[in-house]
């Protein structure tokens, strides 16, 4: 059984319908990969798994239990984490208090009484940004910023981490070793972790995602390896034959 | 280690705190010791149990700062003062001069003492109390002015005290000086006014034409030092007190006589006088069956404490309450439709505002709309009615009473006092208050001239001007207004006049011949109640 | 489902109608019921709702287009039933060339000017910023109107169309001026439904706020468009003033406090829907009308009727669905390293403070031209005022500074200390009960948070808004929590360590030291977790959330806090005063002074509250200028400021959104000798100024990754296209 089960989730916005029976699951101890051309209801999965926005209907399980109705902060401390593709980092707090913040909330749970300030030392450098610890995340460059979300993210100790686009802003160096992190994170057993990756990157996603689910105006239209994937006769449809305004990679955010 | 921090920043703080009060005391124990000199010995007994001593102390300190070259005249005025108070005792003269008639109003206090001796001739004048000096008398004016939503609310009190000082500096000055004037807003805020009895203590003689709305800690007020070291407070001659610790100051002489009496707590029930002449008048001579409404200012308590009584004692003379609501700044006109309903309901024809002229104007507007007979009832309201801008309402208000204590503005040539007003204010229909805080300045210039006529122009200290007006059994602003007795704190002026808006015009209707007030004593009921538990809403 | 609601709302309508039912029979007046009274009250009724649902009209289309709450709706009244006043009464034109001059051409110019200048900034402004100014903006109407328009002049507005004459309905008759009035505001109504739904401009109108960029792309001019809005608004304000001024009397305070009722309407539709809002208005109408015409509620709940407003408000609170937690509002801002105040740096801070105010109290400093002197008693009772007002000052700083939550209601919470400390102390003037005080305060702020901490931001504003008004309309009027005043103080000299503080210099420096106590409690409080939590819910709620910070609970735990720290600063102002007035004490709008005062000071760091300080050490100045004579220049600028100052310092967050003492600190910061931080910070921010050499701007190189990610952030061309309802920042 897999540990985050999205079930048939439905996310209508008056006329529009962002997710349209969508189901995707999630194995720990892999990446698994979510794809899909602007548009497609990714992010919206994210909101609808994290409890951001309630499903017009569907479910949503983790380890076996139907958290649809769940809080935020309880889901969080169950162990979903994420990272949002629209940088939600605490600008005005540096790069270590953003950390603590989290660790501070998952301390006595999660983290067995360790000391706050080394767990959120010892993220950072995960991530490799202990240079700018006190730096205002607000300040920071983008890519940056994404990276203090990742720690940020690791500090709640997740079992299912959630990361939206996190290659973007990062330069090919910075992706592959990011890359190089989720392997290594899912790769150990202490961590029973399993990863859902929203991503545009392409070689980022095939280089890394065991699975992958492609998403397209709200449907599922493929699931599986990168392989079977790519030779999809229905995603090439969708990233290739639609619309200019789809495929040129122009999207304009909210 | 976090507690230690709040351990140290706690005590570092206190350490300091210390420091500075230690810094504090110095002040307190040493710098009285030279003021505790002989000359203080004969008065103390009147002062000590007033005050607490701190707070003196500060007082004295900064009246060292503004008297210090003046130890000597301190110590003079000191003896003077005390022969004054001894003079008091067994002389009567002073009322003599009271008892004039009210139409009789050509001859002024001070005239009258002319032919004897010029007082003002052959005396060296001295610096004799606080904001006196050999040549100036500075009086402070304090009224609600500015407040950031309304400014320029009581003007017209400190417009009125400056004209009364200009009118008697040019008339040769009071107690043979010239009269300062200064101003302090008190904003319509309890700590500004707070503030005007502060600065009136330490640098002005006396408060005159005061017109504060929140004067609810009158503490420094009446317990403020003289030049003397005695905690006497401030002469405080006051237009209008609505809040019981102005009404029940001891120090206080308001023009517009306080109607409740004192001392009060606040709450449970308090003897309050009425005014109801003029509705006698009206059960006399146009319908002896009065029924109707009472329109009650909620505001505020005191408000509410002021028009009760009234309402009460109407009732006492046999008027029919229909209702007695409650209304605010904040009732629209078309909420008027409701009192106007209880009128049609209960066959009313008596309308009585406790409120001003605005709501007296919506009041009408609403019944017109409503289409209410206008005729029907009779429309009564009171000074705050006495107004332009009611006139300005036009035909709407036709035919509204309203009555007030003192000749109407338009009578110059019946009365000398409302003359030298009216040329002197230079506004063809001032605000009462204006006329209100005049009164206060002739009410504080008879006094005055009483104990200079009595001891001399050296003799007027804040002591003896507090003896002398709570000795004064009869003024009557020189016949403007009717006589009132500031002997006693709670006497309210039996007198009234009745008028009526005619042609857009105020009009006398009673008593008819111009010049009069009707001044009968029956015109006042008396009646003990709780006033606020009175108020249904 | 019952009746089409959900059962929570079902339940609390329930329990509104039920608690109503008691309310009207306990309090039944007794007036005979007769079908004429109960006609000619509801068309009363409905006649006020009229008026104002044109003000609540005139908020929900601004809202709806432009995403900002517009505090200023009724001062923009107020202005225009003046102007109009001295148009049409003072210089006598005719009534429709003077509406239309003030309705047509002044207003809506006057909403141009306000988006142009103001309004267009704020768009992605925080929430703090976005109402604070219209706050502002408020004020500094109601200002100039007092400016320009004294007070000693009473005046009247006509009613525009004579009320006279009217249909008759037996012995009462119901005037053309409010039939027509009532079928303007209906009709308006109407017409912006209709524009905002079914024309092109309106749809417009609508898609700018959801989505700028979208908008823009598909042709609309975003600025016109938002013009646009602020000129309808203002014209709606204008119109609503115009009539409603004859019924209230010209009276700018009064005037202004109606659009309080507008905001109880708007809120019953959402701030968005114009219909229920019209619904709303109507309703709180006829509540009023009814209330007044037959039930009595006694001298102590004398202001009950006209509390309909603001418990309405709350009930709707109550009422909404939970608001979905946004993304993608995130500021950008220009701090580069996050410093803690380290805990010695606050104790010298809070010792200065302490030293300066016994320096200014004692007189033991001389200041040379701007000597304050040793201050006398007047100056004490003044600072000592100020100092309770910078106490109040200093429980927003978590509140506003950190955690971004606004509190309109700071003198409600200190005004609930004062009350607390007076039934606990009674005269005996016991200091020990303070701390049973803060702790009786904190559940206090935590109820009024909870029911709107699940919602918006904006929805706490109005809650505490409302809290603050039902509190001075039924609860400080009781004469059991406030009795009225008889003689003497009714709060008694504070008594602590055996000490009994009743001279004035001795209870400043006790104030001062409680200032330096809050003050060193924030710095520490700061560098919490709890400090960092309140500011991370600020800077991004939804992210807070899935790290497992309960953010509900948060913000309900920092209004405790704040309401604990304003009860006891209550304690000290009313001791200040010695007695507490009822009514003028807790005023609205001198709680929107302390605000408009702690957010343009910009206080997100503990250490700038130490700067509210110099409120009070600087009260004497204006009477030692004016004593001192020749420098009258000064106290008019003193007096210029004094009224325009808050609100001018306000409209200066439109450029710098983090207020006057954070600039003020960065500027100091580097002086002191242990600060090589901040001096490093400044020579890379100057050495960043630099002009950029041709080589960089990407001629000789190729962008990098990074700059070609920023250059598309910029353009906004980078992100998903997910709809903005996708958030839920938008249900109609």
């Amino acid at each position: 059984m897999a540990l985050l089960e999205a079930e048939n989730v439905v996310m209508r916005f008056g006329g529009v319908v962002a997710l349209d029976d969508a189901s995707v699951d999630v194995d720990p101890g892999l990446v698994t990969g979510l794809i899909g051309p602007n548009g497609a209801g990714k992010t919206t999965l994210f909101n609808v798994v994290t409890g951001l926005l309630p499903p017009t209907s569907g479910r949503v399980r983790f380890d076996g239990v139907d958290i649809t109705r769940a809080g935020v902060a309880k889901r969080s401390q169950m162990g979903i984490a994420r990272t949002f593709q629209k940088l939600e980092a605490f600008n005005t707090l540096s790069a270590f208090d953003n950390v603590r913040v989290a660790v501070e909330k998952n301390h006595r749970t999660k983290w067995k009484h360790q000391r706050v300030n080394d767990v959120a030392h010892e993220m950072l450098g995960k991530v490799g940004l202990d240079d700018v610890s006190d730096v205002t995340v607000g300040t920071l460059p983008t890519g940056s910023a994404r990276l203090v979300e990742l720690a940020r993210a690791l500090a709640c100790r997740p079992r299912v981490l959630l990361l939206d686009e996190p290659s973007s802003g990062l330069n090919e160096e910075e992706t592959s070793s990011i890359g190089q992190l989720l392997l290594e994170l899912v790769a150990d057993k202490d961590n029973d972790l399993a990863v859902l990756l929203v991503e545009h990157d392409m070689s980022f996603v095939m280089g890394v995602c065991t699975r992958i689910h492609v998403l397209d105006f709200g449907k599922i239209i493929a699931v599986g390896t990168p392989m079977e994937v790519q030779g999809n006769e229905a995603v090439r449809a969708a990233y290739l034959g639609g619309d200019e305004f789809r495929a040129g990679y122009v999207g304009v955010g909210e | 280690m976090k507690h230690l921090r709040w351990i140290i920043g706690l005590l570092a703080i206190l350490a300091l705190v210390a420091a500075a009060c230690g810094g504090n005391d110095d002040d307190d124990t040493g710098a009285p010791a030279p003021d505790a000199a002989p000359t203080e010995a004969p008065v103390d007994d009147m002062a000590d149990d007033m005050g607490d001593d701190s707070m003196d102390d500060s007082m004295d300190d900064d009246m060292d700062d503004d008297m210090g070259a003046d130890d000597m005249a301190d110590d003079m005025g000191d003896d003077s003062m005390d022969d004054s108070m001894a003079d008091d005792m067994g002389d009567d003269s002073m009322d003599d001069s009271m008892d004039d008639d009210m139409d009789d109003a050509d001859a002024e206090p001070v005239a009258t003492e002319e032919p004897e001796v010029d007082p003002c001739a052959n005396v060296d004048l001295e610096a004799t109390d606080i904001g006196i000096t050999s040549d100036t008398i500075t009086v402070l004016v304090m009224a609600d002015v500015g407040s950031p939503l309304a400014p320029g609310l009581f003007q017209g009190s400190i417009d009125g005290v400056k004209a009364w000082a200009d009118h008697v500096n040019a008339e040769g000055g009071l107690a043979c000086r010239q009269i300062e004037v200064l101003e302090h807003d008190s904003a319509i805020n309890p700590t500004e006014t707070t503030n005007g009895f502060l600065v009136a203590c330490e640098e002005a003689f006396a408060l005159v034409g005061t017109t504060a709305l929140f004067a609810l800690d009158t503490t420094d007020l009446q317990t403020c030092s003289d030049a003397h070291g005695n905690d006497i407070g401030v002469p405080d001659f006051a237009y209008i007190t609505t809040e019981p610790p102005h009404q029940c100051s001891v120090v206080t002489f308001a023009t517009s006589r306080p109607n409740s009496a004192c001392p009060y707590a606040g709450s449970g029930p308090r003897t309050v006088q009425s005014q109801v002449g003029h509705v006698q008048w009206l059960q006399e001579n146009i319908n002896p069956d009065l029924n109707g409404v009472y329109l009650i200012p909620n505001d505020l308590p005191s408000t509410i404490s002021s028009s009760m009584p009234q309402v009460r004692s109407f009732q006492e003379i046999g008027v029919v309450i229909d209702g007695e609501p409650g209304i605010s700044g904040f009732t629209t006109q078309s909420e008027y439709g409701a009192f106007i309903q209880i009128m049609r309901d209960s066959n009313s024809n008596f309308a009585y505002s406790g409120s001003d002229d605005q709501s007296m104007i919506k009041w009408r507007s609403e019944a017109e709309a409503q289409g209410f007979d206008a005729e029907s009832a009779i429309w009564m309201c009171q000074l705050a009615c006495y107004t332009p801008s009611f006139l300005e309402a036009g035909d709407v208000i036709e035919g509204t009473y309203t009555w007030i204590w003192f000749l109407p503005f338009h009578e110059t040539e019946h009365n000398q006092e409302l003359a030298d007003f009216m040329e002197a204010i230079d506004n063809p229909f001032p605000p009462a208050w204006a006329a209100g805080s005049w009164a206060d300045g002739v009410l504080f210039e008879q006094v005055v001239n009483d104990i200079v006529a009595e001891s001399g122009p050296n003799a007027v200290t804040r002591q003896a001007v507090l003896d002398s007006a709570r000795g004064l059994t009869s003024f009557d602003v020189n016949g403007w207004w009717g006589p009132a007795d500031y002997s006693t704190t709670q006497n309210i002026m039996p007198c009234f006049m009745l008028m009526q808006v005619q042609n857009n015009e105020f009009v006398r209707v009673y008593p008819e011949s111009p010049g009069e007030l009707d001044c009968n004593a029956d015109n006042v009921v008396e009646l003990t109640l709780d006033w606020l538990e009175e108020f249904g809403g | 489902m019952i009746l089409g609601l959900r059962p929570p709302v079902a339940f609390a309508a329930l329990l509104a109608g039920v608690a109503a039912v008691v309310i009207a029979i306990f309090n039944w007046k007794g007036a005979p019921v007769t079908s004429e009274t109960f006609l000619v009250t509801t068309y009363i009724g409905l006649f006020l709702g009229a008026l104002w649902a044109m003000y609540a009209t005139g908020l929900v289309v601004v809202y709806t287009t432009t995403g900002v709450f517009n505090f200023a709706q009724g001062a923009i009244g107020v202005f225009s039933a003046f102007l109009y006043w001295e148009l049409h009464v003072n210089r006598g034109w005719h009534s429709i060339l003077a509406l239309f001059v003030v309705v047509a051409m002044f207003a809506p110019a006057l909403g141009v000017l306000l988006d142009v200048v103001i309004m267009r900034r704020l768009r992605t402004a925080s929430l703090v910023v976005q109402l604070m100014v219209t706050v502002a903006i408020m004020v500094l109407l109601l200002s100039v109107v007092g400016d320009i328009w004294e007070a000693d002049t009473p005046r009247r507005v006509p009613y525009l169309f004579g009320i006279e004459n009217g249909i008759d309905l037996g012995p009462s008759q119901l005037p053309w001026h409010r039939l027509i009035v009532f079928l303007v505001a209906i009709a308006i109504a109407v017409a912006m439904r209709f524009l905002l739904r079914r024309t092109r401009i309106g749809t417009a109108m609508r898609a700018v706020v959801d989505n700028r960029e979208l908008a823009a792309l598909n042709g609309a001019r975003p600025n016109v468009v938002s013009s646009t809005s602020w000129a309808l608004g203002s014209m709606l304000g204008a119109l609503g003033g115009i009539l409603i001024a004859p019924e209230l009397g010209l009276d700018p305070a009064t005037l202004n406090n109606v659009v309080i009722i507008a905001f109880a309407a708007a809120a019953f539709g959402a701030l968005r829907n114009l219909p229920m809002a019209v619904v709303g208005a109507m309703l709180i109408g006829l509540l009023r009308a009814h209330t007044g015409a037959w039930l009595d509620f006694g001298p102590d709940y004398r202001f009950a009727h006209l509390a309909v407003a603001p418990l309405i408000l709350l009930f709707v609170v109550i009422a909404l669905p939970q608001a979905r937690l946004e993304v993608g509002r995130l500021a950008h801002h220009l701090r580069r390293h996050e410093r803690y105040t380290k805990w010695w740096e606050g104790l010298i801070g809070c010792g200065v403070v302490i030293l300066l105010a016994v320096a200014f109290s004692g007189g033991w400093l001389d200041f040379g031209v701007w000597d304050p002197g040793a201050w006398g008693s007047r100056e004490l009772n003044s600072a000592n005022e100020a100092m309770a007002f910078a106490l109040i000052g200093l429980s927003l700083v978590p509140l506003i500074g950190w955690a971004g939550q606004i509190n309109f209601a700071p003198l409600a919470f200190a005004g609930f200390g004062a009350f607390v400390y007076l039934k606990l102390a009674g005269d005996t003037g016991n200091g020990y009960w303070i701390i049973v005080v803060g702790l009786l305060c904190a559940p206090l702020g935590a109820l009024v948070a909870l029911p709107a901490a699940r919602l918006r931001g904006l929805y706490l504003a109005l809650m505490t808004m409302a809290f603050a008004q039902a509190m001075s309309l039924i609860f400080f009027p009781h004469s059991w929590v406030m009795p009225t005043i008889g003689v003497g103080r009714q709060f008694p000299h504070i008594e602590l360590f055996g000490v009994t503080f009743d001279d004035r210099r001795g209870f400043f420096l006790v104030m001062v030291s409680v200032f330096a106590i809050f003050v060193y409690g924030l710095v520490l409080l700061r560098r919490s977790r709890y400090g960092r939590r309140w500011m991370a819910i600020n800077d991004s709620q939804a992210a807070a959330a899935t790290l497992g910070v309960p953010v509900v609970w948060t913000k309900v735990v920092v209004y405790a806090v704040s309401a604990s720290m304003a009860g006891i600063a209550g304690v000290f102002w009313a001791t200040v005063s010695g007695n507490v007035d009822s009514v003028q004490g807790f005023d609205l709008l001198i709680g929107f002074n302390i605000v408009l005062l702690v957010a343009a000071a910009g206080v997100s760091i503990p250490m700038a509250g130490i700067f509210l300080i110099f409120i009070p050490l600087f009260t004497g100045l204006g009477h030692r200028l004016e004593d001192a004579g020749n420098v009258g220049y000064l106290v008019t600028l003193l007096d210029i400021m004094t009224t325009y100052g808050p609100g001018l310092m306000v409209l200066g967050m439109v450029f710098n959104p983090r207020g006057a003492i954070f600039e003020m600190g960065r500027g100091f910061a580097p002086i002191l000798p242990w600060r090589s931080d901040a001096r490093a910070e400044i020579a890379a921010e100057n050495a960043q100024k630099r002009e950029p050499e041709i080589g960089e701007l990407g001629i000789e190189r190729p962008f990098t990754p990074e700059e070609v990610i920023a250059i598309d952030r910029r353009l906004g061309i980078l992100d998903d296209v997910v709809p903005k309802e996708g958030y839920g920042t938008s249900r109609s």
